[in-house]
């Protein structure tokens, strides 16, 4: 059974609807990857998940529950973490009060368990373990912020444009530790990328939007076979 | 009978100034968003003037030489001598009546423009901060720099309006200041129905939007700010004209209050709810001052205790019905969407 | 240049300008309303302990821990039953202002109302008294050390520590600090925000009773005392920066210092300006900083040292 499944979802800001039914599900040890044009309703989609839009119609459902009235931290609780694009860290706490902020609801020797777990995972944030996070660079940032996530040892992680703004090389680094959720942990992973090629390349399946609608949906390595779509939103020639 | 109409004339003067007030705040915070609270600063400014200047400027046409005594010590004593001679020359009195209403009002827009200066370009609270404090200084100012209006002692204004006498006297004084407050509400209403109006509220509600279209938002809200001020600034020389004497202590902050009182109950952001909201705490505060003879001696001052109602009901209402009794018409709504929007 | 007197009254006038930044700004970050009704909260913490002094014969400096609670509670109050219902109605700044105005207006002349009855009941009056008559002083060597010195300095270091200590070392200080910069975020994490709140307002309507009740002992108080405090206290917040704890630290002593040290020299010879005039430096000092450091001056120095450090 998929660990999330969105039918048809309609949803927007205020009166203004920018998802006109979209649908998508996500197993455990999955990447998914939504793309598309901008202004096409990729972080929107996220943000419909996650609860922080206004919601038309459609359904929403995390193992099994219907979740698509709770509440943003309600889901969080019940294992999904948002990292949006903005705005995901505190940056003028330290990176070790960051982490700490993150096992916030976790008893003592469980956050000790999970912080060595995560350190492990991303051994990079130990070297900056007590600068503040406004020193730090995009790249830097971006790792702190997975490393919050992972402490908090979600089972769906869903990221907005994780590598936007970011050097070639730093972002390659972030797609990789992408992966490597994956595989250390089994998570699902639903993942927003303005760069369609360097997402499908590490992705499973593929979702991609234009004008909040769906207009392929499928395995990854199909879409970046499909030349037509390729070409019109990939920049592929 | 004479007891009800001068009652009714009493009002009528009280109305006039609390309308000028409302309708300045209104204009200001209504319209354009501007949190003044420092309205008595500039009603101050009005009221100090006249009693800075009248009695000093008129004492020599009286025949008093200035150098030859302490005008503060014996400022009622040349106040109603003044007074006598203004009694012999109604013209004269009628014009410097008329020429310090308009210097009260100069006075406030210069005001205005200075207590704005700093934060007219921050935030909204740094500016109501700016005008909090800016206020108080000048309440210390007043009290302590006795050249200004005698310090604790208070400065007697001269009545220009003694070429009258009784009930004729008050009659036309409170006829002059109405007309004069319903001028002022009139061309407000004007001013606020035209395209400017909607400028304001164009910048109230999408700051943003306003200046994109290129309109420099700081310098309205300045010049919104300085009109507010000038028209405060008359009701405070009317002010000090009808009292008959400037006291700096008469100028409390908590005069402000009142004023977003009057506007908050009656609706900010239309004419009439001004004229509504001034109207009701007229009312109050007239019964209060008339019931206040005939209550039986209370351990505390009344006064007080009315604040304290007026202050809950300023919340209740700000959380229960903010737009006021008569909330800004839907359809303006309407056309400040389509002004912002062309 | 400065005699010792001078030097301990400013020491002394900063210790509550301090408390009461720190609680002025504390409040500031939570709802980004400056809280006109601060220095009213001062003067609650004076009626609180001149109230006890007389019908109890409790020291003024035995009663700080009731004035503490006291303002902490009236506080508290006016946040839960005002600020707290207006924002969550959606609220513009300018209308917390305006309920900060009334509840300003409500406490003051609730206190001119006590002040005019507990005469009555007491046959002593309740307006213009000092303190100063219950401090004791110790003497060094040639200078006399009035106690309020002692006692404030003591208290307002003892706060200052612990604050810095319980935001930097606890975990729910760290979690207050999360929440002031970013409370969406602080929520999603599983902080308590409300929470947060709440002991903001706590702190800072205590530590606003403290600095009255050490007011009282320097000048003669009454109803409008409090008034009069938030030129200073705004001074102060607003120099220090709003959004930073440490700033409000710098900027009371700041303000405290120029304002004492200032009205000192400037009443000297020549100019001989007259003591009344005090208010004149922090307002300046407020323009100034208007004018040329919106953020305070502690925004002044992150800039410069952001210049080279930060990486893109």
């Amino acid at each position: 059974m998929p660990l999330l499944t969105v039918e048809n979802l309609k949803a927007g800001y205020g009166k203004l609807q920018i998802l006109h039914g979209v649908s998508l599900n996500i197993s455990r040890g999955e990447i998914l990857s939504v793309i598309g044009p901008n202004g096409s309703g990729k972080s929107t989609l996220l943000k419909s998940i996650f609860g922080l839009t206004t919601i038309f119609d459609g359904k929403i459902s995390f193992k099994g529950e219907d979740i698509t009235r709770k509440k943003p931290h309600e889901k969080a609780r019940m294992g999904i973490a948002y990292l949006p694009q903005t705005d995901n860290l505190f940056t003028k706490l330290k990176v070790k009060e960051n982490m700490l902020l993150a096992g916030y609801t976790l008893s003592e020797s469980e956050y000790q368990e999970r912080l060595k777990e995560a350190l492990e995972f991303l051994p990079q944030v130990k070297e900056f373990w007590e600068r503040k996070v406004w020193t730090l660079s995009g790249g830097e940032r971006q790792m702190v912020s997975i490393a919050m996530a992972v402490l908090r040892k979600p089972e769906l992680y869903m990221l907005d444009e994780p590598t936007a703004a970011l050097a070639p090389k730093i972002a390659r680094t972030i797609l990789e530790k992408i992966v490597q959720l994956r595989d250390t942990f089994g998570a699902a992973i639903i993942l927003v990328e303005q760069n369609a090629k360097a997402a499908l390349k590490i992705s499973d399946n593929a979702l991609l939007l234009v004008a909040g609608k769906s207009v392929f949906q499928g395995s990854s390595s199909e879409l970046l076979r499909d030349k037509e779509l390729a070409q019109m939103y990939l920049g592929v020639k | 009978m004479i007891d009800i109409l001068r009652i009714i004339v009493d009002f009528t003067a009280f109305y006039s100034i609390y309308l000028m007030l409302s309708v300045s705040l209104n204009l200001e915070y209504g319209y354009t968003g501007i949190p003044n609270f420092g309205k008595v600063m500039f009603f101050a400014g009005g009221a100090f003037t006249v009693g800075a200047i009248a009695g000093r400027m008129l004492a020599p046409l009286a025949g008093i030489d200035l150098s030859k005594l302490d005008y503060c010590m014996k400022n009622v004593y040349v106040g109603s001598l003044v007074s006598r001679y203004l009694a012999q020359h109604a013209g004269l009195a009628l014009a410097v009546f008329i020429a310090l209403v308009i210097a009260g009002s100069l006075v406030g827009a210069f005001l205005g423009w200075l207590a704005s200066y700093p934060s007219i370009r921050l935030r909204e609270d740094y500016l109501g901060m700016t005008l909090v404090v800016s206020g108080e200084l000048l309440r210390i100012v007043s009290l302590n720099y006795d050249p200004l209006i005698c310090g604790t002692f208070g400065a007697k204004t001269p009545n220009p309006f003694s070429f009258l006498s009784g009930f004729a006297m008050d009659v036309t004084r409170s006829a002059f200041m109405f007309t004069i407050a319903m001028l002022t509400w009139l061309i407000v209403g004007r001013l606020v129905k035209s395209p400017f109006g909607r400028l304001l509220k164009a910048i109230r509600d999408e700051e943003e939007a306003a200046e994109a279209l290129g309109k420099d938002v700081v310098k309205v809200r300045m010049k919104v700010l300085m009109l507010g001020s000038a028209i405060a600034g008359a009701a405070g020389a009317l002010y000090a004209f009808y009292l008959g004497i400037v006291h700096p202590s008469d100028y409390a902050p908590l005069r402000t209050f009142i004023v977003w009182v009057m506007v908050i109950i009656g609706g900010a952001g239309n004419n009439l709810g001004a004229a509504v909201g001034a109207l009701i705490y007229l009312f109050v505060d007239r019964t209060l001052a008339i019931a206040k003879t005939y209550m039986p001696a209370l351990p505390f001052d009344l006064n007080y205790l009315t604040y304290v109602f007026l202050g809950i009901i300023l919340i209740l209402v700000l959380i229960f019905k903010p737009e006021g009794l008569i909330p800004e018409s839907l359809e303006v709504r309407e056309e400040i969407r389509e002004e912002a929007s062309q | 240049m400065f005699s010792i007197e001078v030097i301990i009254d400013a020491i002394t006038f900063s210790n509550l300008i301090i408390a009461l930044a720190i609680g002025l700004t504390l409040t500031y970050m939570t709802l980004k309303v400056p809280n006109f009704a601060h220095g009213d909260t001062a003067v609650i913490g004076i009626y609180t302990a001149y109230t006890l002094t007389i019908m109890l014969g409790i020291h003024p400096y035995a009663s700080m821990p009731i004035a503490f609670l006291l303002g902490g509670a009236l506080s508290i109050i006016t946040y839960i039953l005002v600020y707290r219902v207006i924002g969550q109605k959606g609220g513009s700044i300018t209308t917390l202002m305006i309920a900060s105005i009334a509840v300003e207006v409500i406490i003051r002349s609730s206190l001119h109302i006590y002040a005019d009855i507990m005469p009555k009941i007491t046959s002593t009056f309740f307006r213009g008294f000092t303190f100063s008559k219950y401090d004791f002083s110790i003497s060094i060597g040639e200078a006399t050390l009035p106690g309020v010195l002692i006692v404030s300095t003591l208290t307002i270091t003892g706060i200052v520590v612990s604050l810095y200590l319980f935001l930097t070392r606890t975990k729910f200080g760290t979690a207050m600090r999360a929440t002031i910069e970013n409370p969406s975020l602080a929520s999603t994490l599983g902080v308590d925000v409300e929470k947060v709140y709440l002991v903001s307002w706590f702190l800072a309507g205590g530590l606003a009773a403290l600095s009255g009740i050490f007011l009282a002992f320097q000048i003669p108080s009454d109803p409008e005392s409090g008034w009069g405090l938030l030129l200073r206290v705004f001074a102060a917040s607003v120099l220090g920066g709003l959004d930073n704890i440490f700033g409000a630290v710098l900027g009371g002593a700041v303000i405290g210092f120029s304002e004492i040290l200032g009205i000192y020299l400037l009443s000297k010879p020549p100019i001989g300006l007259s003591p009344a005039y005090r208010p004149a430096i922090p307002y300046l000092m407020f323009i100034l900083v208007l004018l040329f450091a919106p953020k305070g001056i502690t925004s002044i120095n992150l800039k410069k040292l952001i210049g080279g450090e930060e990486k893109k």
